[in-house]
């Protein structure tokens, strides 16, 4: 990937706020990023922090009280907010340029049509095919990700077939009209783990192969680390750290980021270390104010952090919305370190066991 | 799916049999002959009972209930009281009268009741919607007899457009006869029109929230394909099932209906046949009445399988 | 207030006597929130108050006769004319609310009380009895109320109280059908297995335990039901069945006018305007407490 790549969909300062009554819940507050073509980027962060409305956003989905109030989504040089929602620009990027996979697989198929139909009607929307030649290439990539028996399968309804199986028919229908970027919201999320993992690897394989662009929202970290190039991690409506997947996993910089790793499992940790959550609760989107969002639970915070604005990501290629980067970097080494000499310790314990008398024989 | 078909079939026999012994004992509670009442007050005992053994009155009442099922195959109906003509006949004469009105009026109900709710639906707090509501809410309290001794005053009387009453079939002149029916088909439709209105609106609102909304939004599917192949489709079946509540309505309004404006079908029949308490018109009308609407009933049941496949039994 | 003992203040909270408003007053807040619900209450109170208070509101006696004023329009005298026989028109438009009001009443109670206890049978004992009642309810259904009150009423000779009576068991089938769904739903449920297991009869089981449970849809149902309840009796007046002369439904009003349409429109109109103005607002209301009591109600028709 050369500097000069444009990026399949660049979102700038993205803000999508829900009017209510009692004021405007800002659930995007200023997003900005981009995929380059082929990438798989990850949006990670726990529920509520607007990691799926950023991406709906992006499409005009977002449902009312919802409303897009300022940013850039470009794509293919066009503004999509600048379209009206079913505008024929818009409708031809919506499916046609964007396909999307949707979390819950129960209900986001129509259930009184068929799944052929169902992956047909895009197709002819999109791609003017005849209706048999339409079907017949709903067939194929029924066949393609992974459903057998897909001619008779086509003429099934949804509630014909497991979780597993529908979202590979999600799959199949954001693939249709080859488009130049897919969006995975919380795709496996409600799925069991056997099958998570299945549908994860076919995921990346048919992305891979067709060099689609993909971005993949999850609150799993595990899957971050195994499918993901580039990582966003948001926090409160805010990206709080972009970098590659390596980056972010051995040299986390911002303090929620940090949190984050400490409160998941590694396979490589003593058994007797405890798993640390971050102690406190996310902010209430409601009356933001304009500071750093996860002040109030952060360990490193300092008095300026309170009174400054809200930092913004410094740039480059691995950057973290923080004033005090510094100082969590300098914890991470001395974690690190920490963990060395342990594990040296026991391993020359291991050795002492090993060749002490009345060790083993 | 036979198997539905012919338990759902079955169903509806037992139901219309329910209704044939329902409607045979409202007869039979009478206070007094109708014999008696038919031959009028100086009618002499033996004329009375000659009348008895005619009508089959000295017959034990479940003897009489057969006689008349069992002639509701052969197509004896018996001879009205009041007129002596055979009820078959009547029956014949007067309902395709009735049927073009009541079918007219459900089809006009439908093809305008459901799109309304559609567009209030879609339009859903914009003022349209609110007009609309508030037509359908109007249009299921308004007494069809009054509105249509208004329509008369207003379209007869004072414009002159429409003809005050009467029927002419539409083999010998079709023109007079649209005329004539305008006014009745467009009362008869009111109230199953505004009822379809508002469960459409009703149903569409809950239906485009769900989540394969969104998927087909997602898509970038034209809105009308949104809004009635993926919207409407699934909102279906209450719709659906308001079809057989509906010929009931235009059953029961063709009485009013046929009344006022003096067109003799199978309501207007009905009406005198109860006050001259002619028993013998009034039973079969009513079954046959009923037998439509459970006719229509079972119709609607079994299109629930192909509308929405995850429906079985 | 029960004693509680060193807890802290989270244990407190929770056993804290209730302090949650009665549920009538958030039925009630919840129903005034939308001002076209409001203006059906003020319409339905001035409506009952009317009837309530006809001798001392009515200008004339409505049966009070006077051939010398025999079909006279809109006056100051008479509001809204006389009619044939010189009697006034809005005087007997407002003894008529106290019939159709009555009646309505009357119907949608009478419809509720064999409804609700088919239903509870129905539903609690199951099997071929409850086959066999919701056939006979289907047969009920299929046949249409303003017929079937008109069959029976006339069968029965006529007069309010039959027609009440026939209009009551023409509309009890959908009442027993959303009780016999409430027992279904409800019979499965653990606490009615309790008591059955602690020797409770299946009658008290079912009253102390479903019919609680049920009040809300029965109540939705009936003021839903009181609007058709009202416009199948102007239809049978105007028919000629109900009440007697010289007392006037609204109905019986309409019919009387007819004849003199092009001379004195507001015998008929006049009465047509309250039937709308009185089934809209009874049907305003129904909708009202059936999106604040029980929506899942919507699919259930009349």
């Amino acid at each position: 990937m050369t500097a000069a790549t444009k990026p399949v969909l660049a979102v700038r300062d993205l803000r999508t706020y829900f009017r209510t009554r009692t004021g405007d819940v800002k659930a995007v507050d200023g997003v900005s990023y981009h995929v380059n073509p082929g990438e798989i980027v990850a949006f990670v962060g726990e529920s509520g922090c607007g990691k799926s409305v950023t991406q709906y956003s992006t499409l005009q989905l977002v449902p009312p009280p919802g409303e897009v109030v300022g940013g850039e989504v470009l794509f293919e040089g066009l503004n999509l907010l600048d379209l009206k929602p079913y505008s024929p620009q818009m409708r031809a990027v919506r499916g046609g340029g964007i396909g999307v996979v949707f979390q819950e697989p129960m209900t986001s198929l129509n259930p009184v049509m068929t799944v052929g139909k169902q992956i047909a009607e895009s197709i002819r929307v999109h791609l003017k095919l005849s209706r048999a030649d339409a079907m017949s290439r709903s067939i194929d990539l029924l066949t393609r990700v992974g459903i057998p028996d897909a001619a008779q399968r086509a003429r099934a309804y949804p509630h014909e077939f497991s979780g597993g199986m529908r979202q590979r028919v999600m799959i199949a229908m954001a693939l249709a009209c080859d488009p130049r970027l897919i969006i995975a919201d919380e795709a496996t999320t409600a799925l069991d783990v056997t099958t998570e993992a299945q549908l994860l690897e076919m995921i990346r394989d048919v992305v891979r192969e067709t060099e689609t662009a993909l971005i993949l929202v999850t609150h799993n970290l595990g899957i971050v680390a195994r499918y993901a190039d580039r990582v966003y991690v948001m926090y409160a409506g805010d990206i709080v750290e972009s970098g590659t997947t390596s980056e972010i996993f051995e040299n986390p910089k911002h303090p929620y980021t940090l949190g984050l790793l400490s409160a998941m499992p590694r396979i490589d940790d003593p058994h007797e270390r405890q798993l640390e959550p971050i102690p406190g609760v996310p902010p209430n989107l409601l009356d933001k104010p304009d500071r750093c969002p996860f002040m109030p639970r952060c360990p490193f915070a300092t008095a300026t952090c309170e009174t400054s604005p809200k930092p913004l990501l410094e740039g480059g290629e691995h950057s973290a919305a923080c004033y005090e980067v510094d100082r969590s970097q300098s914890l991470l080494r001395a974690q690190r370190e920490l963990r060395e000499q342990r594990a040296e310790l026991a391993a020359r314990s291991v050795v002492n066991d090993l060749t002490a008398p009345g060790g083993m024989p | 799916m036979p198997s539905v078909i012919v338990s759902r079939l079955f169903q509806a026999l037992v139901v219309l049999v329910f209704v044939s012994i329902l409607v045979f004992v409202m007869m039979r509670v009478v206070p007094g002959d109708p014999a008696s009442i038919a031959l009028g007050e100086n009618a002499t005992p033996e004329a009375v009972a000659a009348m008895r053994e005619e009508l089959g009155l000295d017959q034990p009442l479940w003897v009489q209930y057969l006689t008349w099922i069992g002639g509701v195959f052969t197509g004896d109906l018996g001879r009205s009281i009041a007129s002596q003509q055979p009820v078959d006949q009547l029956i014949a004469q007067k309902l395709p009268i009735t049927m073009q009105l009541g079918v007219t009026a459900f089809v006009l109900a439908v093809l305008v009741g459901v799109p309304a709710g559609v567009i209030a639906a879609v339009r859903r707090g914009t003022w349209l919607d609110s007009l609309l509501t508030v037509l359908a809410n109007v249009g299921m309290a308004v007494p069809i007899f009054w509105l249509g001794i208004l329509g008369i005053y207003v379209f007869s009387v004072n414009l002159g457009w429409l003809p005050v009453q009467g029927y002419t079939p539409p083999t010998v002149n079709l023109w007079e006869n649209i005329r004539q029916i305008t006014m009745p088909v467009i009362l008869l439709s009111l109230v199953p029109l505004s009822q379809l209105a508002r469960q459409t609106r009703s149903s569409m609102l809950e239906v485009v929230g769900l989540d394969f909304m969104r998927t087909a939004r997602a898509k970038g599917l034209p809105r009308w394909r949104v809004t009635i192949l993926h919207g409407l489709r699934n909102s279906l079946i209450p719709i659906v099932t308001l079809f057989g509540v509906g010929i009931a309505s235009a059953a029961g309004g063709s009485v009013f209906v046929e009344q006022i404006f003096n067109i003799p079908g199978l309501g207007l029949l009905l009406v005198d046949s109860i006050f001259a308490k002619d028993y013998v018109v009034v039973q079969s009308v009513v079954l046959l009445l009923a037998a439509i609407v459970v006719a229509v009933t079972f119709l609607v049941d079994i299109t629930y399988t192909w509308i929405d496949p995850r429906i079985r039994t | 207030m029960s004693k509680i003992p060193n807890v802290g203040p989270v244990t407190r909270a929770i056993t804290r006597p209730n302090s949650k408003p009665k549920a009538s007053q958030s039925v009630l807040r919840a129903l005034l929130r939308r001002k076209v619900v409001v203006v059906a209450i003020v319409v339905l109170a001035i409506i009952v108050v009317t009837a309530a208070f006809a001798p001392l509101l009515a200008p004339y006696d409505p049966n009070e006769q006077d051939p010398a004023a025999s079909l006279q329009g809109a006056s100051a005298a008479h509001w809204l004319g006389t009619d044939l026989l010189g009697r006034d028109v809005l005087s007997r438009i407002i003894f008529g609310a106290r019939i159709s009001l009555l009646v309505g009443a009357a119907v949608v109670v009478l419809a509720g009380l064999l409804g609700v206890t088919i239903g509870i049978i129905s539903g609690y004992v199951g099997g071929v009895v409850d086959a066999a009642f919701m056939r006979a309810i289907d047969a009920l259904m299929a046949i249409p109320v303003v017929i079937f009150g008109l069959a029976l009423g006339a069968a029965l000779g006529g007069g309010i109280g039959n027609v009440i009576l026939a209009l009551g068991i023409g509309t009890l089938p959908v009442f027993a059908r959303v009780m016999r769904g409430q027992v279904l739903g409800v019979r499965e449920m653990d606490y009615i297995k309790a008591g059955t297991v602690l020797g409770i009869g299946p009658f008290r089981n079912m009253l102390v335990h479903v019919l609680p449970n049920c009040i809300s849809p029965i109540i939705v149902l009936m003021t839903m039901n009181i609007g058709a309840a009202i416009l199948t009796e102007s239809g049978l007046s105007f028919l000629g069945l109900g009440v007697a002369p010289p007392m006037a439904s609204w109905g019986s009003m309409v019919s009387d006018g007819y004849r003199f349409i092009t001379m004195q429109p507001l015998i008929s109109f006049a009465p047509g305007i309250a039937i709308v103005v009185t089934v809209l607002a009874f049907n305003i209301l129904g909708d009202a407490l059936r999106d604040v009591l029980d929506p899942r109600l919507k699919g259930v028709l009349r």
